[in-house]
């Protein structure tokens, strides 16, 4: 399993509550990324603070994974890495930052010239989440994680798992049928679903759909050749009742 | 004097037996542009590592072998949120002992029973007391000893909030879901960590402190 497949899946686990596999998840994943973690610290700050630095990112990319932000999204393995080395950088910088305005002293070597701190740490958004394909549109891109979030609550947790596998993931609907067990044909249904509810909040906030996501858009105004207009009306529509 | 070769086979055998880096410099010694290339020897042997798979043996032993992998374990387990990692690790960076630690904590707090206190903290450290039954007061006392920001420490002691525990209809679905990904056996473990929490009608000022938020 890579550990974007493991990142994902670790998601998937505490949004459903599943703390045992979330719990294998979380480790399985620490444990593929913390020795990159170690040599990037180590290569920024003094040893004596590098297992700190280490543990205080592995809280925060496991946090993250509580937040909407960190939603997977068709990431890569050099994209992982960056979101990754970004936290750690943002982790440094704080650090220092803070240590300094204690006029505290780290390992010894506060200012001295092996601590290096690219600027874009400094200056650069706090734990900017890992998202990848994000650029300077990403305002709408925001709001309209925010209105899927609204939507996906709303739903029972296999439509949830239908709707992470499919929008987040970008998985085709025939390895989300094999995922959940569930027909090509009712993922379709559900998707369609989703699209259509996502549309309606898009336009009732306000964003156009065409200015917001170029996927959703895409999506939004071209349902699966699988899914016809008389299919819709059966979808087993998932939200929850209660 | 090192050479680059040698410090990188170093690191690979060690990768190799599983032994963490906690307290190995692996640019000890080497002048900036060397650093720089082992740099970037190292990113390209993490890339491949990191993708390679893993048996549920060898995770077992990391854990085993790494204090990072054992905390995130408590605290991704446990109901403390992330205080089983970063208790440890503020702790450490001030150099106090956990008992240590205990006992200034009960001595700010002015309790009569520190033992109680300590108890309670442990609890906190091994993910074993819900992260929003500790007062306010507790945390900013640690906070002080810590010299930690309350707000983060509050922040970091709350579980995710959709920490529920599923049906074991729904865990055995999950499960046969995730062995196809990670090629094993998953099995649930046991729904919860036992506690001597007392009932709220005896509690003292201290239980309060820890458990009535």
């Amino acid at each position: 399993m890579t550990p974007e497949e493991l990142f994902e899946t670790l998601l998937l686990m505490r949004k459903r509550g599943e703390v045992d596999l979330e719990v294998l998840c979380a480790v399985h994943f620490a444990y593929k990324i913390v020795t990159a973690l170690r040599f990037r610290a180590a290569r920024k700050i003094p040893i004596g603070d590098v297992e700190d630095i280490v543990g205080e990112t592995l809280e925060q990319i496991i946090k993250s994974s509580g937040r909407p932000q960190a939603r997977f999204r068709r990431g890569t393995h050099a994209e992982l890495r960056a979101w990754m080395f970004n936290i750690l950088d943002n982790v440094v910088a704080d650090r220092y930052r803070k240590a300094e305005r204690r006029g505290k002293v780290l390992g010894g070597m506060v200012g001295d010239s092996s601590v290096t701190l690219e600027p874009e740490s400094l200056d650069g958004p706090e734990h900017a989440g890992w998202n990848p394909g994000r650029d300077d549109d990403s305002y709408d891109e925001v709001e309209e994680e925010m209105l899927v979030d609204e939507i996906v609550a709303k739903l029972n947790p296999q439509h949830q798992d239908v709707v992470h596998l499919s929008y987040e993931r970008d998985l085709p609907s025939k390895e989300v049928a094999e995922i959940t067990g569930l027909k090509a044909s009712n993922v379709d249904k559900i998707m369609s679903r989703f699209y259509e509810d996502l549309r309606e909040a898009l336009i009732a906030a306000g964003l156009e759909p065409a200015a917001a996501s170029r996927r959703t858009a895409m999506r939004s105004g071209t349902p699966s050749e699988e899914t016809d207009s008389t299919e819709q009306s059966d979808t087993p529509h998932g939200h929850n009742q209660g | 004097m090192t050479s680059i070769d040698d410090r990188y086979q170093e690191i690979d055998a060690a990768m190799a037996d599983g032994r963490p880096f906690g307290d190995i410099d692996p640019y000890a010694g080497l002048s900036e542009s060397e650093r720089d290339e082992l740099a970037s020897r190292l990113e390209n042997l993490t890339d491949e590592w990191i993708n390679r798979a893993v048996d549920p043996d060898e995770l077992d032993r990391a854990v085993a072998n790494d204090p990072q992998l054992e905390r995130i374990k408590r605290a991704v387990e446990g109901e403390s949120g992330m205080w089983p990692s970063m208790l440890p690790r503020l702790r450490e960076r001030e150099g106090i002992g956990r008992d240590e630690l205990a006992r200034r904590l009960a001595h700010h707090l002015g309790a009569n029973d520190p033992e109680k206190v300590r108890r309670y903290y442990h609890r906190m450290e091994w993910g074993r007391l819900p992260g929003e039954g500790v007062s306010d007061t507790v945390l900013e006392k640690l906070s002080e000893l810590l010299d930690a920001d309350v707000a983060e420490l509050k922040e970091s002691g709350n579980p995710h909030p959709n920490k529920r525990k599923a049906s074991q209809k729904q865990q055995s679905r999950t499960a046969r879901t995730f062995a196809r990904f990670v090629g094993g056996d998953v099995t649930p473990g046991p729904a919860s960590v036992a506690d001597d929490t007392p009932q709220e009608p005896d509690w003292d000022e201290t239980d309060r402190l820890f458990l009535g938020g």
